[in-house]
């Protein structure tokens, strides 16, 4: 009985065997395939894409591309997390051809690392709008000056300050084409909405996050962006920049919210969609957000005055979406030739148009008429970066403000905010 | 622990007392066990319900008004379920062939010579394997992977079938330690090679801790998440766990959409699961029995 | 095998392994494994300890720094907190999967009906996929349970635990047990049912209570069993991430931020690499010993 179920389990086993190695060297096979290919001619670029809401766009826009070069192929990878993905892949050597990328400090320290592309010297440039061009070379994460360079093309331009229910301010007496133009006119408008039982300000503090874009919008008045230099060289202190806006956070939070202010983005979007509350206080990224839910949303977008001068008012704004390529791509020409056709005046229109930004030219397109409302800050140039591009990515700054929205302790944030700089700066043993 | 034997033992046993003695059945422990297994029966069935409704309905647990069964359509499209699905089963069956392949001579060959120091210390060598954390070596793998360009599908079956080593080594060990060597003693009179032993008489015996290594591999495979997050570089490598999170940003607050999603992703298993219970519960029972 | 001389000259130590020839074959069964697992586990996890002592970036040009990391990590209150949280939840859910495993085994082995559909069904959770019945938890304990809550008018359960710093782990502790039960369960039932039915038979003759049972019958004779799926159990959750990626990202205010969590976040996505891999080798070392102790203690009590 032993002998004869041996041979028959011995033919089991060929069978079984021979079928692994198949379907094995199949799945080897098509890991090779992954193996960057150019057969026949073809090309494959590797497109790192960071921007969530705009995954959809970016992936219609390289297939369009593809139809009209058909020796080029995109392989378009929308990431959810970008910076980890970023540096994971460059932890394995996998630079991608083309990215986009956040204006952020993130970005900074790659581009000081030497990853992307230098356009400095590009003619396309001289097109461009300096404001966003000086953003982005100052994210550039050095002390020397002249390594400041221009790593990405500026492809999108955002704004930080309120976004307003045109119909809830209308309803309550209030008129949304003419804003608050100091700090305590804004605090009397808010008052002014609670007393009329209209939630002023939407919060959405389930996405702690989102506290950091009114401590953005904030403190481009409160601090100039070169006060941050005496930051790294530790003659200042947060405790001497952010005092300020602390209590304005505060105020803001802790009086004029919703009943539980503990909701997610996602939710407080589809709450000033509704029509729940008066201020949604985040940036422009979250009007497309707003539209999806409700596409005729009468909406208006104004800048959060921070004190009461407003003459000196500065528009929180940044490079939302920044365009490059990797700085040892092996398909220069081919990557160029999408850069160029992601930049036709055209292209940039329709992404500014589906995602309510600013283009990147000299003469701003605003994508969005309720962006009309901060025109002039782009126009005149009074455009400061977000101060939390300033900050270490690993300080948990979101964390930070929802302490201190909650318990009101100014003076625990900013002595958490000041040792966990200095813990990471110690630590930067570059 | 002869693992083998006792299994049937156990089994003849709860056999004759179970035809003897299920007059007995205590109701009140019955409809105990009932009321704790819904722990377990309302999150799944919270998991269907949302995935019917509409945006504006979701987040309670009544049934739906309309049942908006294009939710799945659009979850499938969105996430490409196609693709992920194909490239979780290509990972998933090719590892548990490949661990079935090698993770089973390995075992064999340390478990007849433990008697010798250079086994006993591979013995420990593999075993060890199982206390080192994968956050531990999760970011030089990352690197090692980027360099030897197997930071695909490929790379990943390789890591699942060696990572597996140590604890499959560990269930084995003691089923095959079970089996009397006579039988290898009688085939290497017949003049049978040491490799041949094995493929003839000892894997075909090996049936059912086969199956419990192969239940856990691919349960393991088709659910893990930091080991594709890591190795796959290529969004159209995505296993069907790293499409969910690739996508979570993406759902934005389109809930029963993002549900139906995650519907499809627990389904295949569950399918099978509901086919093959029994199989799969026992393997994974004898699989306790070192 | 173990001669030991008892003449009064020097002991002639003789090895407990034996000296017979081993078949080539088997050396080619295990050494290439060796190799490899050497290669994929052991090797990156000493280029990674060589890394924790500099200042790479994971990219670029680094040098080489000394114990600097291990110094400043030391002084780190945020990876401090990382320890405490993971020992923490560690703790609560090796228990809670053991105890409950325990209980639910007892119970599945005893006089109910429909023996084997409960089985199966208390199988399921372990054949989903952590992360995605993760982002199904966290949308219940961000909706709908805050709104029974609300209903109920327990105030704590208004809102969301799992934005309240002092609740956050709740859900993650709760997702963990609620999977790691499904296979705690199967691994006392099967040891359960290695338990002859005659004994049980022969205490009832005696006269004994179900507690009785309970301790001195059932409890000393899966012994065995206790250990590994507490050694294995201990280990597995202090290694949480799928549960915190997917419920509370170390949120809120990096309070529920786990060990590996934290190394994975700021390792990889914030550039911290060498300083993270300083905590992932700090990491290993906690839970080589945690481990040591376990078996040690464990294997004392385990005399059957």
């Amino acid at each position: 009985m032993r002998v004869k179920s041996r041979i028959n389990h011995g033919n089991w086993r060929r069978v079984i065997r021979r079928t692994a190695t198949a379907v094995c060297v199949t799945a080897m096979g098509l890991g090779m395939a992954g193996c960057g290919t150019s057969n026949a001619g073809t090309v494959t670029l590797d497109f790192f894409q960071y921007k969530a809401e705009a995954a959809d766009w970016f992936t219609a826009k390289a297939r369009e591309f593809e139809k009209t070069h058909p020796n080029i192929k995109i392989n378009v990878n929308n990431s959810s997390d970008a910076t980890t993905d970023l540096r994971t892949r460059l932890v394995k050597s996998r630079e991608p051809d083309i990215i986009t990328i956040n204006g952020d400090i993130n970005f900074g320290m790659l581009a000081e690392a030497g990853v992307f592309h230098d356009f400095t010297d590009d003619k396309i440039v001289d097109e461009l709008n300096p404001g966003m061009v000086k953003i982005a070379k100052s994210l550039v994460q050095t002390t020397d000056q002249s390594k400041k360079r221009l790593y990405t093309i500026p492809y999108a331009g955002n704004a930080s300050g309120y976004i307003i229910n045109a119909d809830v301010w209308k309803a309550a007496g209030e008129d949304p084409n003419n804003p608050p133009k100091t700090w305590d006119e804004f605090i009397s408008l808010l008052k002014r909405f609670k007393a009329k039982g209209v939630v002023p300000i939407e919060a959405s503090t389930g996405d702690p996050w989102t506290i950091q874009a009114p401590l953005s919008s904030l403190n481009s008045t409160l601090v100039p962006e070169s006060e941050y230099s005496y930051l790294k060289d530790g003659t200042k202190t947060f405790s001497d920049l952010w005092d300020p806006v602390s209590d304005k956070l505060v105020e803001i939070y802790q009086n004029y919210t919703q009943k539980n202010p503990a909701v997610t983005y996602q939710q407080a979007t589809q709450d000033i969609a509704a029509g729940k509350a008066a201020i949604l206080p985040l940036g422009t990224y979250a009007i497309p957000q707003i539209r999806l839910i409700n596409k005729n949303a009468n909406l208006r977008f104004a800048q959060m005055p921070a004190t009461n001068n407003a003459k000196e008012q500065q528009l929180t704004a940044g490079d939302d979406v920044m365009l490059t390529m990797g700085a040892h791509t092996k398909h220069e020409k081919e990557a160029r030739e999408f850069v160029d056709f992601l930049m036709s005046d055209e292209n940039v229109k329709d992404y500014s148009k589906q995602q309510s930004a600013f283009s990147p030219y000299k003469n701003t397109y605003v994508g969005d008429e309720a962006l009309n409302g901060v025109l002039s800050f782009y126009k005149a140039g009074k455009l400061t970066d977000f101060c939390d591009h300033y900050v270490p990515a690993s300080i948990n700054i979101a964390g930070f403000l929802q302490t201190l929205i909650q318990t009101g302790n100014k003076t625990k944030f900013l002595n958490s905010m000041q040792s966990e700089y200095d813990k990471i700066e110690a630590r930067n043993f570059r | 622990m002869t693992s083998a034997n006792a299994s049937i033992a156990t089994k003849g046993s709860t056999n004759t007392t179970k035809y003897r003695k299920d007059r007995n059945i205590n109701w009140w422990l019955t409809a105990a066990v009932a009321v704790l297994s819904l722990t377990v029966l309302v999150p799944l069935y919270f998991t269907v319900v949302t995935a019917l409704k509409t945006p504006g309905e979701a987040g309670t647990f009544t049934l739906p008004t309309t049942w908006e069964w294009h939710n799945f359509v659009d979850a499938w499209n969105k996430v490409n379920y196609p693709k992920a699905a194909l490239n979780s089963a290509i990972i998933t069956v090719c590892a548990v062939v490949l661990t079935l392949l090698t993770n089973t001579f390995v075992a064999y060959a340390v478990a007849r010579n433990m008697d010798k120091r250079f086994f006993r210390f591979l013995y420990y060598f593999f075993l060890a394997m199982m206390f080192v954390p994968f956050t531990v070596i999760m970011l030089p793998i990352a690197k090692e992977m980027g360099s030897l360009h197997l930071d695909n599908q490929l790379g990943l079956i390789i890591l699942y079938t060696i990572l597996g080593i140590g604890s499959n080594l560990f269930i084995a060990i003691g089923f095959i330690r079970s089996i009397p060597v006579s039988l290898e003693e009688a085939a290497r009179i017949d003049g049978a090679s040491t490799w041949r032993i094995f493929w003839t008489v000892i894997f075909p015996l090996m049936g059912p801790i086969n199956a419990t290594i192969a239940i856990l591999t691919a349960l393991w495979a088709w659910n893990d998440f930091l080991l594709p997050l890591i190795t796959l570089t290529d969004q159209s490598n995505q296993t069907i766990p790293l499409a969910q999170y690739v996508f979570q940003s993406q759902f934005t607050s389109n809930y029963p959409m993002a549900f139906a999603s995650y519907l499809m992703a627990m389904a295949p298993v569950l399918i099978v699961y509901v086919f093959a219970q029994k199989w799969v519960v026992g393997g994974v029972m004898r699989g306790a029995v070192k | 095998m173990t001669g030991k001389a008892t003449s009064a000259a020097k002991p002639k130590k003789v090895s407990k392994f034996s000296k017979r020839k081993v078949d080539p074959a088997f050396y080619w069964m295990t050494v290439p494994a060796a190799i490899l697992v050497a290669a994929f586990l052991y090797w990156p996890f000493l280029q990674g300890a060589a890394y924790s002592f500099t200042n790479s970036q994971g990219y670029g040009d680094f040098k080489f720094i000394g114990f600097k990391n291990y110094i400043a990590m030391f002084q780190d209150a945020r990876v401090g907190h990382a320890y405490v949280f993971t020992i923490f939840i560690a703790i609560l859910i090796t228990l809670g999967t053991n105890l409950i495993g325990m209980f639910l085994a007892v119970l599945l082995n005893s006089k109910i009906a429909f023996k084997n559909g409960f089985r199966a069904i208390f199988f399921i959770p372990y054949t989903l996929s952590v992360l995605v019945i993760g982002y199904v938890f966290k949308y219940i304990f961000m909706t709908p349970l805050p709104a029974l809550g609300q209903a109920l008018h327990i105030d704590w359960l208004s809102t969301s635990m799992i934005s309240d710093p002092n609740l956050a782990w709740f859900p993650i502790v709760f997702l963990s047990i609620w999977q790691g039960v499904a296979y705690s369960t199967l691994l006392y039932l099967a040891g359960l049912q290695t338990i002859d039915n005659e004994i049980y038979e022969a205490a009832a003759i005696d006269g004994v209570s179900p507690w009785q049972n309970f301790w001195q019958i059932t409890f000393p004779l899966i012994g065995p069993f206790v250990t590994i799926n507490m050694v294995l159990s201990l280990k597995n959750s202090l290694g949480a991430f799928d549960q915190v990626m997917a419920l509370t990202k170390g949120g809120p205010d990096s309070k529920t931020e786990t060990v590996s969590y934290l190394i994975f976040q700021n390792g990889l996505g914030n550039g911290e690499y060498s300083y993270q891999m300083a905590n992932a080798v700090t990491f290993f070392i906690v839970l080589a010993v945690l481990a040591f102790v376990q078996l040690k203690f464990f294997s004392g009590k385990e005399k059957v």
